[in-house]
């Protein structure tokens, strides 16, 4: 027997019926064949535009990449630059020494020289300090274990530029104030719970970026004596339990520090 | 029936209407499988070769420089297909009708001599199975051989040879040719 012979026998002897296979493949590529052709026509049409768009596409993100890496690396710098001299103008405010006053226990409570702001309150506010910072006097906003917080306006003139340091203590006490809220900085000194029970982080600073006044209607633009205009900014500090609250703060900015003592209004909540 | 040689060489992308190329087709569908089978020794994968040939010489059929070697160019579709088929990974699960220990119940020679046969094909390499498969299986002469695999037919005969040396080492090649 020849090998075309076997050759034929031992696949013959696999093949299954083989009735239909012509039409059923045939039909099958009919019915596959209009998926590419008749029923989506405008795709052989579009096929060359289509990959011209995908080049363009490829191109333009690679264009994007170079030139989103070259607008990141410089944004970067942007957003970089301020931030390091900012860092390097606190570090140089942090490094001003304090000149806080600390009082004996009779001597009462010796503010600095103040007067009527006008425009704020019922017209009896007064500001505590020389300036460019005015202080208002602490006012009573809740207790906790820990101590007691207070708020505070402060008056920043309307054209200062750049960081304003704030630091403070019990004059009678001695014992450092602690920043919360928004305009706290600087490092945490503790944590406690204010009074809606949200924890609170205390730091042992306040930071004002006069360049970003606050923009909202606890910080009213107010003109004080001569027509300066001044932006109020309003903090939180708090006072360990038995503090005196007759407070000094040290404000550091841009050529200048300054010292004022201002009273609170409570120290407590209302008897 | 329009005949192969019949078709006119066209520069369009589409030079036939469905029913041409059905027309076509038809004949094609049956050397077609059967040299799917000799390639892959397996009924439906077989068919499932075939099938796969026959979406992409629709597709491809435009692009041939001379249309009137449609069933040359249709086989080494398939051909390709096959080889296609034996690379992707179920392929290895392919039943290729050659059991590694063939289990012999049968009397009949006839059955044991054609696994041999099928195991000693399966072991050649796609080209050599190939010009087998054409040769001897679809019955082509040496110069559609080489239509199919794209050689030229010396080369064609060449390779003949050596596949066949190869299954039949002690058959002389010019009598296992005839």
């Amino acid at each position: 027997m020849s090998l075309r012979t076997d050759i034929h026998l031992a696949f013959d002897e696999i093949a299954t019926s083989t009735y239909g296979m012509t039409e059923r493949i045939v039909s099958a590529a009919m019915v596959d064949r209009p998926r590419s052709r008749a029923r989506f026509p405008w795709s052989t049409r579009l096929r060359g535009v289509m990959s011209i768009a995908a080049v363009f596409v490829l191109v333009a993100m690679a264009v994007g990449v170079l030139a989103g890496g070259r607008l990141s690396r410089d944004l970067s710098t942007f957003v970089n630059r301020p931030a390091k001299t900012a860092v390097q103008a606190l570090a140089a405010l942090e490094a001003r020494p304090l000149h806080l006053p600390v009082f004996d226990p009779g001597q009462g409570c010796p503010t600095s020289p103040s007067g009527i702001v006008p425009g704020l309150g019922a017209g009896n506010v007064r500001g505590f300090g020389s300036g460019p910072v005015i202080g208002m006097p602490v006012v009573y906003d809740s207790q906790s274990a820990w101590g007691t917080y207070g708020f505070q306006w402060l008056l920043v003139p309307r054209g200062m530029n750049g960081l304003v340091l704030g630091r403070g203590r019990d004059v009678v006490t001695g014992q450092a104030l602690v920043f919360v809220g928004t305009f706290a900085a600087g490092a945490i000194t503790g944590q406690d719970r204010d009074k809606n029970g949200i924890a609170v982080k205390q730091h042992q600073e306040t930071l004002l970026d006069t360049d970003h006044p606050p923009e909202d209607t606890n910080s009213p633009e107010v003109s004080v004596a001569g027509g300066e205009r001044y932006m109020t900014w309003q903090i939180n500090v708090g006072l360990p339990a038995g503090a005196s609250w007759c407070v000094a703060f040290q404000f550091d900015g841009p050529g200048f520090s300054e010292v004022f003592v201002v009273p609170s209004l409570a120290s407590g909540p209302p008897a | 029936m329009q005949q192969v040689a019949d078709v006119k060489p066209s520069r369009s992308p589409h030079p036939f209407s469905d029913a041409t190329f059905a027309d076509l087709l038809r004949p094609l569908i049956d050397p077609g499988f059967r040299l799917a089978l000799a390639m892959l020794h397996d009924a439906q994968a077989a068919e499932d070769a075939v099938q796969e040939a026959s979406l992409t010489a629709w597709r491809k059929v435009g692009r041939m420089r001379d249309q009137g070697r449609l069933r040359p160019w249709f086989l080494g579709v398939v051909a390709n297909k096959c080889r296609n088929a034996r690379r992707r990974k179920w392929a290895t699960q392919v039943n290729l009708g050659i059991p590694e220990q063939l289990a012999i119940t049968s009397t009949e020679e006839r059955t044991v001599r054609g696994a041999d046969l099928r195991r000693a094909i399966a072991r050649l390499g796609h080209e050599d199975r190939l010009v087998v498969a054409l040769y001897f299986y679809l019955d082509m002469p040496v110069e559609e051989v080489a239509a199919v695999t794209g050689k030229s037919a010396g080369a064609a005969r060449a390779r003949l040879h050596r596949a066949v040396g190869k299954l039949r080492p002690g058959v002389a090649v010019e009598e296992a040719l005839r």
